[in-house]
């Protein structure tokens, strides 16, 4: 090989306080070659990823970019050598087109002063065409799906001339044929000689489309792999470090029970004042979980927000069980975890207690009711430990924990802080969980489905939404496919990926 | 070291830096920076009379600061303290003047009309926010207007003026309060009188509903996110118009305080700025009960010892000038934040290695 590696990375370290987030991991990716970096939660892989972006200054090692080492901790040198980072979490101005978006910062000028919108507008459709985007310059961001917006961030990197990408959980919030797509964009990018860096938790999509798979474990490089030479179960064993993992069971659970919830032609609008239920019939069993498959934006959410009370329902009706009906009965795990889960600047503690503060077990009767330290403090130590939220400080603000961890807290307060751990509050009767495992590494994957289990055989009923066909096929007692605002079909358990798919795309009208 | 301790440290900095910098320009003003301070500090501690000054002052800021800080809890940002200062006040005046009671009844009754007067237009700015999504800034700014003019402008020279004809002292504003409506002092030759004692049990109370009562609770999370609140079943909206309730009623106590313990009527001119005050007391102590006692100590004291920089040529502006640098030094911490976080770190760690013990994980995740 006479060329440098495109990007190689030297031996960087990266100390928080205390903490080693990352410790003297040297990898070197070739030009043209697509490479995964997979690990659990905390095991690395964004730390790493934002020093080779220069978002993180390194406390030890170097980047180099073509065989040129980068002013380390400047973005605007990581930028300039042609390193571009599409961020798990977009950074788009809403009400500007995509154009606008994309040129954003490096907008083409008229006479030195006038921004070209039509020179922009024509790079950014040069652009889309040549990776086989269907995409509108002119479209507005706000109105474009998840899925476009992501490929806005694409089309950013790239106009700013990117010959290296990283690309951080791209997948995540994508559906499955949105997914392959992405995947298909990799590949793409690839053969034009850009070189791409995948940090996924999705160990099928990362055989599917990297060359070599670099496995992180507590901060440390373990393993790089051919892809064709390992498969997933290596890798998953690479991750945890030979842990226990929990086997997928199949779900085949308690008796059907006591008919929990019955929504008979339910229609709701959405935030935005658009039909989003529109005659949704279903009815949810004790004892029995039943996931719900859907293209993103298909009324899922909506149903979710129907079901415990937080969105008006238009017509139809939803009938649920008298005892669904008592206080915390029903538990929510909600899809945005910052925006409806957590009060960030409370502290950990104080967020297992959230929705719980007037349970008998967390409050001191008298003149006011006064929260209970000792016993919210034993709670919350419970939760911790049950759920592993790291770090273990209960007094920490859940703004200092990372999404993962986060995410754990809420599904630790929704599933566990009930009889028999807290006295004094209603049993659970009804569970909507959305998407309750995203951004979660396998071992916690496990752990929150053996929780979901637990509160089915517990005798409650439980809603699981999913965009992952493999959560929904792993935990589903039956499935149920929901396509523009209404229950298309109902299957059995373990319903095959494809046939879930078929009918996820029935009542789409295909963007 | 702990979140309390870390946000106390911070405001003594920022209130430490002030001090400085206005020592900084003093002296470059040519004056002796120095016996101006000392001025600053006989007249506000020096004496069993200055001692007094500045505890009057102090009670009312307390007040003031406890109505911006209760109202910031919930995420509200109340400016018209200023407003509800002064309805609070002319209530206590009215009925410290229309009821003949002894002072066991009347005091409490004019008391208890001030916090009633200061919520009403609290009330208003919360009614605003919740039915028709109006933003308090905006409403409580206007609020403080309307209360000022109808006031100052109205009432005071109209309706509830004093008539000329009897024979009390004050010229203009409405008529002396009964003797049974002063607040009590505890000495012959200090202006100390009840008002300190209520405004330390304000903010014990204040402490205590925040932080360990369930409706204190709620009303934190409602301030730290109030889309989380609502999917935890928590009344927002009656979360919201209790804080600002007692938002008001707090700064129509302080009103209460001045009228009762020292004006002994509602004057003609009465623009004392202990409402926008408030503010700064609120964000120097950082919205925290107990640190808003301190912050409204140090303020006060300022505030009854700055006539005393005149005596050494030193414009009384100086010490308003110290006051909005702690503002401004607490508005950007984020400097003192990092020295002092590594100060922290380092002192941890050499006690760590004393012990010969592993450092505390800090971050878990990356």
């Amino acid at each position: 090989m006479g060329d440098p590696p495109a990007l190689e990375l030297i031996g960087l370290t990266k100390i928080f306080g205390d903490t080693s987030a990352c410790v003297d991991v040297s990898l070197s990716v070739g030009r043209g070659e697509v490479v995964a970096v997979v690990g659990e939660n905390g095991a690395g892989k964004s730390t790493l990823m934002n020093m080779a972006y220069g978002l993180y200054r390194p406390t030890r090692g170097q980047v180099k970019v073509a065989g040129r080492a980068l002013d380390l901790g400047s973005p605007r040198d990581a930028i300039a050598a042609g390193v571009g980072m599409v961020h798990q979490h977009f950074m788009q101005v809403a009400p500007l087109t995509v154009a606008e978006n994309v040129a954003l910062g490096a907008e083409p000028r008229r006479r030195g002063l006038l921004f070209d919108r039509r020179e922009a507008e024509r790079a950014v459709s040069e652009l889309a065409a040549r990776l086989g985007f269907a995409i509108d310059p002119r479209a507005i961001v706000a109105d474009c799906s998840v899925a476009t917006q992501q490929r806005v961030e694409i089309l950013k990197v790239l106009y700013r001339g990117a010959e290296v990408l990283i690309l951080d959980e791209p997948t995540a919030v994508l559906a499955p044929a949105e997914a392959h797509a992405l995947l298909d964009t990799v590949r793409a990018l690839a053969a034009e000689g850009k070189t791409c860096v995948l940090v996924s938790h999705k160990l099928r999509e990362v055989l599917a489309v990297a060359a070599r798979v670099a496995v992180m474990r507590r901060g440390k490089l373990v393993a790089i792999k051919e892809a064709k030479e390992t498969d997933a179960g290596e890798l998953a064993e690479l991750m945890v470090g030979g842990g226990a993992r929990a086997a997928a069971q199949a779900g085949v659970g308690a008796a059907r029970g006591e008919r929990i919830a019955a929504l008979r032609g339910v229609r709701a609008k959405s935030d935005r004042g658009v039909v989003a239920l529109d005659g949704v019939d279903l009815e949810l069993f004790a004892g029995e979980i039943t996931a719900v498959a859907g293209v993103d934006g298909n009324g899922q959410t909506e149903l979710a927000e129907v079901l415990t009370g937080l969105r008006p329902v238009d017509g139809g009706a939803l009938d649920l069980a008298p005892s669904a009906r008592a206080a915390g009965a029903i538990a929510h795990v909600p899809e945005d975890r910052q925006r409806r889960g957590l009060c960030l600047p409370l502290t950990v503690e104080e967020n297992l207690a959230l929705g719980r503060q007037r349970a008998k077990g967390l409050v001191k009767d008298g003149a006011v009711l006064r929260v209970d330290g000792p016993a919210r403090a034993r709670l919350a130590a419970e939760l911790i430990e049950a759920l592993d939220v790291r770090p273990r400080d209960p007094h920490l603000a859940a703004a200092s924990l990372s999404g993962g961890n986060q995410q754990k807290v809420i599904v630790a307060r929704e599933l566990l802080a009930a009889p028999p751990r807290l006295p004094g509050s209603a049993p659970l009767r009804l569970v909507v969980a959305v998407q309750p495992t995203r951004g979660l590494d396998l071992g916690a994957i496990a752990n929150v489905h053996a929780r979901l289990r637990e509160a089915r055989d517990a005798g409650a009923a439980v809603l699981v939404v999913s965009l992952d066909l493999d959560e929904i096929r792993a935990i589903g007692d039956r499935i149920v496919v929901m396509a523009a605002g209404k229950v298309v079909c109902e299957l059995p358990a373990g319903a095959e990926e494809a046939v879930i798919g078929h009918h996820m795309l029935a009542g789409e009208a295909h963007a | 070291m702990s979140a309390g301790a870390r946000t106390l440290a911070l405001s003594a900095a920022a209130m430490l830096s002030a001090l400085a910098v206005g020592f900084v320009a003093i002296l470059l003003t040519g004056k002796d920076a120095a016996e101006g301070y000392a001025g600053v500090l006989d007249g506000s501690f020096g004496s069993f009379e200055a001692v007094g000054e500045t505890s009057v002052k102090a009670a009312v800021l307390t007040c003031t600061g406890l109505s911006v800080g209760i109202a910031f809890v919930v995420g509200l940002f109340n400016i018209g303290a200023e407003g509800q200062f002064i309805a609070g006040a002319l209530a206590a005046a009215v009925v410290g003047r229309a009821l003949h009671l002894p002072t066991a009844l009347h005091v409490p009754l004019s008391l208890l009309a001030a916090a009633a007067g200061g919520a009403l237009p609290a009330l208003a700015a919360a009614w605003l926010k919740v039915r028709r999504g109006v933003h308090e800034v905006i409403s409580t700014i206007m609020l403080n207007w309307v209360v000022i003019y109808t006031v100052q402008d109205w009432l005071v020279v109209g309706p509830l003026r004093a008539p000329s004809s009897s024979a009390e002292v004050s010229a203009s504003g409405t008529a002396q309060i009964d003797v049974t409506a002063e607040l009590p002092r505890f000495f012959e030759d200090s202006r100390l009188d009840v008002g300190l004692p209520i405004a330390v049990v304000l903010a014990v109370f204040a402490w205590f509903l925040l932080s360990r009562t369930v409706l204190g609770y709620e009303m934190r999370a409602v301030g730290a996110n109030i889309e989380a609140a609502r999917a935890a079943k928590i009344p927002v909206a009656r979360r919201l118009y209790l804080a600002m309730a007692l938002s008001g009623a707090f700064a129509g106590l302080g009103g209460a305080f001045l009228i009762l313990g020292t004006e002994h009527h509602y004057p003609g001119v009465f623009r004392t700025g202990y409402g926008f005050d408030g503010i700064a007391v609120a964000l120097v102590g950082s919205s925290h009960p107990l640190g808003v006692l301190v912050a409204a100590a140090c303020f006060g004291a300022l505030r009854a010892g700055a006539t005393r920089l005149q005596l050494v040529g030193i414009h009384p502006s100086f010490a308003e000038l110290i006051q909005g640098l702690a503002v401004l030094f607490v508005a950007t911490r984020a400097p003192f934040a990092a020295v002092l976080d590594r100060a922290a770190r380092a002192l941890e760690r050499a006690r760590s290695a004393r012990r010969g013990a592993a450092p505390p994980a800090r971050k878990g995740d990356a």
